[in-house]
């Protein structure tokens, strides 16, 4: 809508010219336009101007009837009636124009006009005014229309904003909420989210406990110290907003700190402190549940038109995440009992797994101790177990308990001031929190002074059929809660412990019952064998040898001794296990009178003795005793009755309790022992006397014979224990005939041994008297028959004649005699007959055969040619093949055959005796002249070969007697041509020299190369003797022959 | 059966053949001294063939040794472990003082011819 200008020409009415013309044209202008005169009254208005101000405008109407009605500003401010454009014409004279205004019409409606107004007249000459103005409702409403719409537009686009972000923050709190798992992540989102969501400067969250009586504090923001302490705990009962809300359920809001002081005056104080000016308390409920509060302040009032969705929305959210969140926890607390418990299950199940295998109270402490410091996280623990008496505590087992500690529980007797003394003697468990709790129950104690394990500590008593016979303590690195949990854990424990260890004792005390039945039978076994051992043993050290064989090993004894009561000593028959310095020392060990032993003995009774158990006041004697044998525990047992008085010793090197078990097994086993050495001791006494017997009988040397040479041994078989009956003899003759003899009686000991005297006897005397071999046979085998006690026995008797180099043999069932010459051995086959004693009357053979002069004769026992397993012929045939057919002395051929045939020893007795025709003696005289030398050599060397010394013998013996010769010539005495004499001859087994001179013996000069005669004599010869006197000096050389020379 | 000994000679050496006694030691020892002196080394006395030795004999040998010894010679013995004059020697302890070989090379050898 343009603006209309105002015409000048209108607004000069004097210029009018043509008046109905111009109001034909003023009708036709849309504008409406009105003429005042200076009066101020109309002088015209067209009818646009009475139609747009819907009122009629006569002329002559005043300009004021117009004030009547309102003018406005376009921005609603009323217009003075100064103002008015037509005032400001005509008053003022100003020209207005394009002025809008809003005015009212005379319908009461309102318009909205833009005005032009001008004076009529010149120089302020004030003719009246023209104004004109068009009318711009219609635009003015629709431009105000489209502002309006695009205020509401702009409007409705933040509110839809604003709504957009809140919903934005709820969601993301949603979001949160939703990842939150614990009641501390639910109070964390809360404090983190919800400020910037609404505004707000501080966020408080509480929940209400378990027994609805109680809000926590969890989480907060914005809010001082103060007052979260003083909140913290805030009871549900309490006279506060926040208590008040939760108790509602209905949210509590302050918003402005007048609002709260009105209500609240005793705690506005606080709240002014802190600075809020609104806040809001907000119940977190989900259902009919109270959970907790959720508060809220502003630091500017608080309006609910805005923010009061988004807090409900926030606390609906809160308080279903709260309870998720304690549902989780409660889920949560749940499945960790579950887990504690099982695992404290498992434990318990672990526990009576290694108690089930543990056999002794130790190892019992062991696994209960490590399975309840397992369980509960402790840092020591010990199990202890009371003494029969009840006064003192054992330690069993422990662990981080340093040995100090330890020792001093043992060693103080009980009492209720310490917590292990309160629980072994009152059977209650004690708990103990920190090192202040236990000063205060146990002032006295020095427990705290064990260490960091001290802090807190807890005793459960082991109690089987209501007594306590025990307790378990565990003690903790840090001052620590023992809960209901742990103390069900550890009687729990304590219980299965208890059990455990009843069940060992129990089991112990089978096992012992078991172990003395055990023991008992194998006593028993080892008694009868035993029993055999002894059957077999024949002397008494065979005896003691056997008993301790037995007894030393099945009592586990270190050593054993068996002694003999000898006067006032003892004597020992055999020892075992002792070192041989304290054997040998013994008998001299126990030889004191009035000790011990002497009254233990007396009085037939074991003695037991230790050194290390303080029973009696430790005796002398047994500290040397054990002393000499380094040992602590023996025991003496003495042998009943009999001829000696015997006592077993046995001695432990450990300290030992002796069981009466054992000490039966003793008493059982010293009966045994003493009727055996009864046995033996007689035993012992006939084996000397068949030992004497016999060593009486047997000639120890054969006596000389002239023209003959004799060897004999006799070899004893079975190890010497048993005396046999074989025997041998030489009997020479006047006429210097020998008559040999070899015989054996059947049986062994005493009575073989009197008998073979007998007959040995016998044959001497028969012998003597002139009878022959046959003859002398004959009377012994009547002689044999009135005997009594008639004696299988055989003989075979040899008379030699040298002279006539003949031997006569008669044998009673005796091996033949075998013949060694140089064409090798054979046996002499004639004259056998029966053995002695079988008949009555026997006519015995003789047979007569020449002896070579090389030939040895070799009469023997069946010993040499009996074997197990062999036939005699075998022996013989054996024996005939030992001999080979070189020239040998007799002792050379006892030396070979019983090297071929009894060089492993010999079951039975074997003698042999041997003999060979021997040369005469040589006799020689010759001059005292170096020349004679050489021939002496000569005739003694063909001599010696006449004799079958042969080699390296010989020259033994011709370089010794060849020394003797040139001693003799080099100082004979003068004049030169007296003889010297030497003297060669067989005497038993050794060849005698003797060199013999009329001069003085001159010993040898001894520096200088002279010394060499005498001591090749004497390295040469056996023996050497100088007999020097005034009638000349002989000297004597004795050489053995018996092996057929020193080097062969 | 040997007779009394005689010295069978060989250059630097010599051989004792028999038996030798108080009634030929100093007859043989003034024989060998000849051989000894008669040498420029010394001499091997060879003994395989004596079949008796007596302490004359001893003292004869101890004697040439000692010749053999103050002339800066040698006396090289020959005598067979088999030979019954070894048990002599052995008993007066000669081998510590005269070197015995039991056979003649290496007493040969030991006197460097």
């Amino acid at each position: 809508m343009e603006r209309t200008p105002s015409s000048p020409i209108i607004a000069r009415p004097e210029a009018l010219p043509d008046a109905p013309v111009i109001r034909a044209a003023l009708e036709v202008v849309p504008a409406g336009i009105v003429v005042v005169d200076g009066g101020g009254l109309i002088v015209l208005a067209n009818a646009a101007a009475e139609r747009i101000l819907r009122l009629a405008l006569p002329a002559g109407t005043p300009l004021a009837d117009l004030f009547q009605y309102e003018v406005r500003r376009p921005g609603g401010e009323p217009l003075h009636a100064d103002e008015r454009p037509s005032a400001r014409a005509l008053v003022h004279g100003d020209a207005v124009s394009g002025l809008e205004l809003h005015v009212e019409r005379g319908d009461g409606t309102q318009a909205t006009v833009v005005v032009d107004a001008a004076p009529i007249g010149a120089d302020g000459g004030r003719a009246g005014a023209v104004v004109s103005f068009v009318d711009v409702t219609e635009r003015a409403e629709a431009q105000h229309e489209a502002e309006r719409s695009r205020a509401l537009a702009a409007q409705l686009a933040a509110w839809s904003e604003s709504a957009r972000a809140r919903s934005e923050r709820i969601g993301r709190i949603t979001a949160a909420l939703a990842a939150a798992v614990t009641v501390d992540d639910v109070a964390g989102v809360l404090v983190r989210e919800v400020g910037d969501a609404i505004g707000a400067t501080s966020i408080w969250v509480s929940v209400l406990d378990g027994a609805g009586t109680t809000l926590h504090h969890v989480r907060s923001v914005g809010y001082p110290d103060q007052l979260v302490e003083a909140y913290r705990e805030l009871p549900l009962a309490a006279d506060t907003p926040g208590a008040e809300a939760v108790r509602s359920g209905r949210m509590i809001a302050f918003r402005s700190t007048d609002d709260y002081r009105g209500r609240y005056p005793d705690l506005a104080l606080e709240r002014r402190r802190v600075g809020h000016e609104s806040l809001l308390l907000v119940p977190l409920a989900h259902g009919s549940s109270r959970l907790g509060l959720l508060a809220v302040s502003f630091p500017r009032p608080w309006e609910p038109e805005t923010e009061g969705d988004v807090i409900e929305a926030v606390a609906a959210q809160c308080a279903q995440a709260l309870e998720r969140a304690r549902l989780y926890e409660a889920q949560t607390a749940a499945r960790v009992e579950a887990e504690q418990a099982t695992a404290r299950e498992h434990r318990l199940v672990a526990l009576a797994a290694s108690l089930a295998v543990a056999a002794t109270p130790t190892e019992i402490g062991d696994a209960v101790v490590a399975a309840g410091a397992a369980a509960l996280g402790a840092g020591a623990g010990a199990m202890v177990t009371l003494e029969r008496a009840g006064h003192h505590a054992r330690v069993l087992s422990s662990f981080g308990y340093g040995p100090d500690v330890l020792a001093r529980w043992q060693a103080v007797r009980l009492a209720p001031d310490t917590p292990i003394g309160d629980t072994l003697t009152s059977g209650r468990t004690v708990v103990v929190r920190d090192v202040d709790e236990l000063h205060r129950r146990y002032p006295i104690t020095d427990e705290a002074g064990y260490g960091s394990v001290s802090a807190a500590l807890a005793a459960v008593p082991l109690v089987v059929a209501g007594r306590t016979i025990g307790a378990l303590k565990f003690g903790f690195d840090a001052a620590r809660e023992v809960d209901a949990a742990d103390l069900a854990l550890l009687r729990t424990i304590a219980s299965q412990c208890a059990q455990a260890l009843e069940r060992a004792r129990l089991y112990e005390a089978e096992q012992r019952a078991r172990l003395d039945a055990e023991r008992a039978a194998a006593q028993l076994a080892r008694l009868q064998s035993l029993t055999s051992d002894l059957a077999a043993a024949l002397t008494a050290a065979d005896v003691a040898e056997a008993v301790l064989r037995h007894v030393v090993p099945a009592l586990g004894a270190a050593g054993g001794a068996v002694v003999l009561r000898r006067d006032a000593g003892f004597a020992l028959l055999h020892g075992s296990g002792y070192p041989e310095t304290a054997l040998a020392a013994l008998p001299g060990v126990l030889v004191t009178a009035g000790t011990p032993l002497d009254a233990a003995i007396a009085a037939g009774r074991p003695l037991v003795l230790s050194t290390v158990e303080p029973q009696a006041e430790p005796d002398a004697w047994v500290v040397e005793l054990h002393g000499l044998l380094d040992v602590s525990t023996s025991v003496v047992v003495p042998l009943p009755g009999g001829a000696h008085t015997c006592a077993i010793v046995l001695s432990w090197a450990d300290p030992r309790v002796i069981q009466d078990a054992e000490l039966a097994y003793l008493a059982a086993v010293s009966v045994q022992c003493a009727q055996a050495l009864d046995r033996a001791g007689l035993y012992d006494r006939e084996h000397r006397i068949a030992e004497t017997l016999q060593r009486s009988m047997l000639t120890e040397s054969l006596p000389p014979v002239r023209g003959i040479a004799l060897a004999a041994r006799y070899l004893a078989g079975g190890a010497g224990l048993k005396v046999g009956g074989d025997w041998y003899d030489a009997i020479p003759l006047d006429d210097g005939r020998v008559v040999l003899a070899v015989g054996d009686v059947v049986g062994h000991g005493v009575q073989a041994a009197a008998v073979m005297g007998q007959l040995r006897n016998a044959v001497r005397a028969y012998v003597l008297e002139g009878y022959g071999p046959a003859e002398t046979l004959e009377r012994l085998n009547r002689l044999i028959a009135r005997l009594g006690d008639c004696q299988f026995a055989t003989a075979c008797l040899v008379e030699l004649d040298p002279a006539a180099a003949r031997i006569r043999v008669a044998s009673a069932g005796h091996p033949p005699p075998l013949l060694a010459g140089t064409g090798g051995g054979r046996l002499v086959d004639g004259g056998r007959s029966l053995p002695l004693a079988v008949l009555p009357d026997v006519a015995y053979a003789e047979q007569v055969l020449p002896l070579p002069s090389d030939a040895v004769l070799l009469l023997y026992t069946d010993g040499l040619v009996e074997r197990r397993g062999e036939s005699l012929d075998d022996g013989l045939a054996r024996l005939v093949a030992s001999v080979d057919g070189r020239p040998q002395t007799p002792w050379e051929v006892v030396d070979r055959v019983l090297g071929a045939l009894a060089a492993g020893g010999v079951d039975d007795d074997v003698a042999v005796l041997a003999a060979r025709l021997a040369p005469s003696p040589l006799e020689i005289r010759l001059p005292a002249a170096p020349g004679s030398l050489g021939d002496a050599r000569r005739c003694l060397e063909r001599w010696l070969h006449g004799l079958g010394v042969h080699d390296v013998a010989a020259f033994d013996v011709l370089t010794a007697t060849g020394e003797a010769l040139a001693n003799a010539i080099e100082h004979a005495a003068q004049p030169a041509g007296i003889d010297v004499r030497l003297d060669a001859r067989v005497d038993g087994g050794e060849l005698v020299v003797t060199i013999a001179d009329d001069g003085r013996w001159r010993p040898p000069a001894p520096d200088g190369l002279r010394g060499f005669g005498l001591g090749l004599m004497r390295a040469l010869a056996d023996d050497m003797s100088v007999e020097a006197g005034d009638a000349g000096t002989v000297v004597t050389l004795r050489c053995k022959v018996r092996d057929g020379g020193r080097d062969g | 059966m040997m007779e009394l000994a005689v010295v069978e000679v060989d250059g630097a050496e010599a051989r004792i053949v028999g038996e030798v006694d108080m009634s030929n030691a100093t007859a043989l020892e003034q024989d060998i001294r000849l051989v000894l002196d008669g040498s420029s080394r010394g001499i091997v006395l060879d003994l395989s063939g004596t079949t008796y030795l007596d302490s004359a004999g001893l003292r004869m040998i101890f004697a040439l040794a000692r010749h053999a010894g103050t002339a800066g010679k040698r006396l090289e013995l020959v005598v067979p472990d088999a030979s019954p004059v070894h048990r002599v020697l052995e008993i007066a302890e000669l081998p510590a003082a005269v070197p015995v070989h039991a056979t003649a090379d290496p007493a040969r050898q030991a006197l460097g011819v």
